[in-house]
């Protein structure tokens, strides 16, 4: 198993907020990302203040993750980035 | 189609400055990965594509200068004068095509070390010390560098062979294919001594190389 680099790990972030339909709860983000509590919250953190996710009040207790245009881009640059990885060996 | 000797160099002019654009283009693409990933491989690239941006360049500036010296052509007025520039031209000449090999080699060099992974800081500077040696023989005896150039470019091609079978696309084969392209120009410039059409043929080569090397970009740059 090899470990994932912090730029894979907030792809994979917004990619199941994506798949989800644009909005997800957080501990759905958690497991379909595949994180403990504690890296959610990190990396959450991390997406927010990059204005890639927003964080979006469904009711007085609960509070669902929403993708931005930001994170929209990153996910196109990622898989550009990803691309000239790979054709490149680097 | 017969070719003039400054149609030759006007041609090879705009090829290694549509070559320097491409490689720049790769640069800052690649340091823009750098920026994002903080990956140092991805700055060590970017470095060794505006190295062989910058021989490029400079090789085109040279040129230029050169060949477009109205005094040049000037040889039957004022001999003194004339002899006095053609003497710089040549300093010009030599440095220019010094510097123009040594970037080049540094910059291939570069991306063999990128590619093979090598850490070792000695295997660096035993490869810079040897591209700079390859430049000063090449004043004397040309086909070193290009003959240099060309393994290089053999072992890079064959570290692309080498991810293409491990990430078999389009585009790993497209790279593969480039280096194999530039390194069949070199191996023409080797023998343009013999035949000088064979300068203009590698160069021809030389620029598909670098545009097969465009299209891998443009093609990574087009995924959504």
């Amino acid at each position: 198993m090899v470990r994932r680099t912090r730029l894979e790990v907030l792809n994979d972030m917004l990619v199941a907020i994506q798949k989800a339909g644009n909005s997800i709860k957080p501990t759905h983000l958690m497991y379909k990302a595949n994180l403990s509590h504690k890296l959610l919250n990190i990396y959450l953190s991390d997406l927010i203040s990059r204005q890639m996710v927003i964080e979006v009040m469904v009711d007085k207790t609960h509070k669902n993750i929403e993708l931005t245009d930001r994170g929209r881009e990153f996910l196109v640059k990622f898989r550009q980035i990803k691309e000239f990885q790979d054709s490149f060996g680097l | 189609m017969h070719l003039t000797l400054d149609q030759v160099t006007y041609m090879g002019c705009a090829f290694e400055a549509i070559m320097a654009l491409i490689l720049l283009a790769i640069s800052f693409y690649s340091y823009s990965v750098f920026k994002i990933t903080r990956e140092k491989n991805y700055k060590w690239f970017s470095a060794s594509f505006m190295l062989m941006a910058i021989s490029f360049i400079g090789r085109v500036i040279m040129e230029f200068v050169i060949y477009t010296a109205p005094l040049r052509s000037k040889v039957s007025d004022v001999v003194v004068l004339t002899l006095k520039y053609n003497s710089a031209s040549d300093i010009l000449w030599h440095y220019g095509l010094f510097s123009y090999r040594t970037l080049m080699l540094l910059g291939l060099m570069g991306i063999f070390i990128i590619l093979t992974k090598s850490k070792e800081k000695k295997n660096w500077i035993l490869l810079g010390y040897l591209a700079i040696l390859t430049s000063v023989v090449s004043m004397q005896l040309l086909y070193v560098f290009d003959l240099t150039a060309a393994v290089i470019l053999l072992l890079i091609f064959a570290q692309f062979a080498k991810n293409y079978m491990r990430r078999p696309s389009k585009r790993s084969l497209g790279v593969a294919l480039a280096f194999l392209i530039i390194f069949f120009s070199h191996i023409s410039f080797i023998f343009m001594t013999f035949d000088y059409s064979l300068f203009v043929a590698g160069k021809i080569i030389q620029l598909l190389g670098y545009l097969t090397l465009l299209a891998v970009y443009v093609g990574i740059l087009l995924r959504r």
